[in-house]
């Protein structure tokens, strides 16, 4: 499942006073089994972006090629890009409906075609896999979970369709830190284990760069930056110039050396931090510096 | 297809409209719509026509826009032209089958849809022109006026305002959950009339607990913010008659004026 974006250009409410252009001219190969991690502070268009990529939106200009396939041509069926990508928005939540868990999160497959048997099947190891009790929430009303829980089976909707690439609008934004972990260690499984193409959309710098393969940075519509996390990462003036901010890990790495520690700032992940900080540790005898 | 709701849309620019007293608009607009159905001929409504045209050349709001209100409503339009066309008694001019088309009834159609299409558009013009704060703020003073109601004029304007500044919010809602239920596979196009409005569900659910869970939201943060209704209020932009005011107000008594001198003109028949 490989991602061609060309000139991808999207222009909300055309030729009337609210005209805003929210993509401007995007172009980008993805490959199958990458994880992708989205960043760029409010309003750049991540949201608007991904919405393209299973033809919520259609594009102003430019194309999509997903497998080979130019999604927006005539005659693709709606059913059939769904099946291979599936998207969670922010606050996902919001779309259960159903009368329990396990009916909303059959929901998606039963759109798409599967019998029973396989649904059965995949409903269980969706909800299991975003970490829930299958057999003490499958009968449970989704209304009467907490908002974390609601969370996990809206994306467990999502799972349980099979996409081939699957992705995820800021899925752990109000969740409590335990709850961010095991969903992107989840996601990360899935990427891993599966081979699933992720596209994540993130206002953690660090989530992104612990994550991500390879990282997209957009800056009003415009996608700025499409590289490794060192490299997005590398030249921290010009991320925060964009309103966006480095790793923590770097920050303190940065602060350090601005006042005169000798440490390597290229560290980005909180792990790699912590290892150049005992290196320069054990360096220096453990003494104070 | 949200898109196209534009009543209680508000174009934003600077005019001589914009800028009238929500009042002035408010009444201007019923004195308008009352004499729109004063006038019987096809006289006041070419009266009544080049009025309109003459506050949208002022108010500066595309034609575009005006027209855009009229699409949504085009079924009605058509069904009473129709519904009148047919079932107006008359000399007969032409008959097909059991369908009489009589001179009566083509006159009636014509001035139905005529009036139709002007009351629309006018109402446009002044949603079009006043902000939502503007047209409750002219509304409660108006209402103040009613002998009956005025005691709750105030909760009557905080309704409609809190219902009209709902309306974006809810088709952005709306949207929201069609796209997440459209990601998830569910088809809202095709099928029988049982299998579409089945199809809703998946969207009406979740829109009606959010809707509730907003009001709710909503009612805590006015009551810990100390709101009681109407009762000693002041408020910080008063309600004030300019100039302009009092010229259009003279402006719009003398065309509501001429729209009736148009029932003494000899009737103009299409046929
Ligand atoms: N339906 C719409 N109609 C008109 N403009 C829109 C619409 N949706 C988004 N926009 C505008 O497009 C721009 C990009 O929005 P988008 O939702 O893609 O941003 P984002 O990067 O996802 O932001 P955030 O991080 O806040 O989610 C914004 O300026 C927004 O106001
Ligand atoms: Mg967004």
């Amino acid at each position: 499942m490989s991602v061609s974006v060309k000139n991808l250009t999207h222009v909300y409410a055309q030729g009337s006073v609210f005209e805003y252009t929210a993509v401007k001219d995007v172009s980008l190969e993805v490959g199958a089994h990458e994880f992708i991690g989205i960043i760029g502070h409010t309003g750049s268009g991540k949201s608007t972006f991904i919405q393209h990529l299973n033809r919520l939106l259609v594009p102003t200009s430019g194309t999509v090629v997903i497998n080979g396939i130019d999604i927006n041509q005539k005659g693709v069926l709606m059913k059939d890009i769904v099946k291979r990508v599936g998207i969670v928005f922010q606050y996902p939540e919001y779309q259960l409906f159903e009368e329990t868990v396990y009916k909303d999160v059959a929901f998606g497959p039963k759109n798409i075609g599967f019998d029973d048997e396989k649904i059965d099947f995949y409903v269980r190891e969706s909800i299991e896999l975003v970490g829930l009790d299958f057999d003490k929430v499958k009968e449970v009303s989704p209304f009467d979970l907490s908002g974390g829980q609601k969370r996990r089976v809206a994306i467990a909707g999502v799972l349980a369709m099979k996409p081939q690439i699957l992705i995820l609008d800021e899925p752990t934004s109000g969740l409590d830190p335990m709850g961010r972990y095991e969903i992107l260690e989840c996601i990360k499984n899935m990427n891993k284990q599966k081979g699933i193409c992720i596209f994540l959309v993130s206002h953690s710098m660090d989530d992104v760069a612990q994550y991500a393969d390879r990282i997209m940075v957009f800056n009003e519509g415009k996608l700025v930056m499409f590289d490794e996390p060192s490299k997005v990462f590398a030249d921290s003036g010009k991320i925060k110039e964009m309103g966006l901010d480095v790793p923590q890990g770097k920050q303190v790495l940065e602060a350090l050396k601005s006042r005169g520690v000798n440490v390597d700032t290229s560290a980005y992940t909180t792990e790699d931090t912590i290892k150049e900080l005992l290196k320069f540790f054990k360096k220096n005898g453990g003494n104070n510096v | 297809m949200f898109k196209d709701i534009t009543i209680g849309q508000y174009y934003p620019t600077d005019s001589i409209i914009h800028k009238l007293d929500p009042r002035t608009k408010i009444n201007s607009t019923l004195l308008y719509i009352i004499f729109l159905f004063v006038v019987n001929n096809l006289w006041g409504y070419m009266a009544a026509f080049v009025f309109l045209a003459f506050v949208v050349t002022l108010s500066k709001v595309p034609v575009k826009y005006i027209l855009k209100g009229l699409k949504p409503l085009v079924i009605i339009i058509t069904l009473t032209v129709l519904l009148n066309m047919l079932w107006t008694p008359g000399n007969v001019i032409f008959q097909v089958w059991i369908i009489k088309i009589t001179d009566m009834g083509i006159n009636n159609a014509v001035n139905m849809g005529l009036r139709l299409i002007l009351l629309i558009s006018g109402t446009s013009i002044m949603t079009l022109t006043t902000s939502t704060l503007d047209l409750t703020d002219g509304l409660e003073a108006d209402i103040k006026k009613v002998p009956l109601v005025k005691r709750i004029a105030h909760e009557l304007s905080m309704m409609m305002s809190i219902a009209l500044r709902f309306i974006p919010t809810l088709t952005e809602e709306t949207e929201r959950i069609m796209k997440a239920q459209k990601s998830r596979g569910a088809d809202f196009e095709s099928g029988n009339v049982i299998a579409r409005a089945k199809s809703l569900i998946p969207i009406l659910v979740p829109l009606f607990v959010s809707a509730f869970q907003r009001a709710n939201e909503l009612a805590m943060a006015m009551e810990s913010r100390c709101y009681h209704g109407g009762e000693n209020r002041t408020r910080l932009k008063q309600l004030k008659y300019k100039k302009r005011d009092a010229w259009a107000y003279i402006l719009v008594f003398a065309v509501m004026a001429a729209l009736t001198a148009t029932r003494f003109l000899p009737a103009v028949n299409l046929v």
